[in-house]
């Protein structure tokens, strides 16, 4: 795992999540992207789920704990790469992640994270013609633009 | 069915690290006795949250997997500790039980994912959780 996990990248930290972790893995991992953070200042934390074969409870918690800390440092997390087997066995076991938003690869977790950067800066012009998914931020300047 | 249709794999469980090798294992044996990914993986995830269950509830365990083929294939998980016991079963096996760690979660998850979940526990002894899940 180590420090190749979590990479900056501009206001954002992209954390590559390893395939097998063990619990005591996880919450080094959580340690690892608070302190990151705090380190480069980011604003976004990716978590690209593209290598996780094998996601249960104790994963999801970590998931939505990582979330719910992330936010008291003034960030924001966005789940990425999600394989269809995980989506399915995560729903059958009755978990769901309410609140954090999750696309289907790194491309759109970086759309949507420079997206809302845009719209919480009002430069909304400059983005308008890239986007392209149906989210509130969407919605709202697909609004605007018609007023 | 014939000795050679089972398959079958013991793991002791003692750490994490166990739970690793044990869901791994359960992938990969029911990936080979040809249940479809999403499958194998939730079968994965049981033997996850079982096995974690002992990591966490107790001094160890272990955790039996076999794989029946034949006309009637299907997936067998036990898991046996000498834990404390569950006091309430019914409570664990609805989801609205957490003792420790949000673990109740996971076992009536598990009950749902599975065919068969049986629990068998007397407290002071231990617990072993016997499961199932056929293939379609």
């Amino acid at each position: 795992m180590e420090t190749t996990a979590v990479q900056k990248l501009e206001n954002l930290l992209l954390v590559s999540v390893p395939q097998d972790m063990t619990d005591e893995d996880v919450i080094l991992l959580r340690r690892q992207v608070l302190q990151k953070i705090r380190q480069h200042g980011s604003r976004w934390v990716l978590l690209d789920f593209a290598l996780v074969d094998i996601c249960d409870s104790f994963f999801g918690r970590f998931i939505y704990s990582m979330a719910e800390m992330v936010k008291l440092m003034g960030a924001k997390v966005i789940i990425s790469g999600l394989q269809d087997a995980v989506v399915e066995t995560l729903i059958d076991l009755g978990l769901t992640l309410p609140h954090i938003p999750a696309v289907l690869d790194l491309d759109d977790a970086l759309a949507l994270a420079r997206s809302t950067d845009a719209t919480s800066f009002g430069a909304m012009a400059s983005i308008r013609e890239n986007v392209v998914w149906d989210t509130p931020e969407a919605k709202l300047l697909a609004n605007r633009s018609e007023v | 069915m014939s000795y050679s249709d089972i398959n079958t794999a013991t793991i002791p469980i003692k750490s994490s690290v166990d739970v690793i090798i044990a869901r791994r294992k359960a992938m990969n044996m029911a990936a080979e006795m040809g249940f479809p990914k999403p499958e194998a993986t939730k079968i994965a995830v049981v033997v996850s949250e079982l096995t974690r269950n002992i990591v966490i509830y107790t001094d160890g365990g272990s955790v039996v997997l076999t794989a029946y083929g034949g006309s009637n294939k299907q997936f067998e998980i036990v898991a046996r500790d000498n834990g404390p016991g569950i006091k309430d079963v019914d409570r664990i096996l609805s989801g609205g039980y957490s003792t420790s760690k949000g673990l109740g979660k996971g076992v009536s998850g598990s009950k749902n994912i599975m065919d068969i979940f049986e629990i068998h526990s007397i407290i002071g002894k231990g617990t072993t959780i016997k499961t199932s899940k056929k293939m379609r």
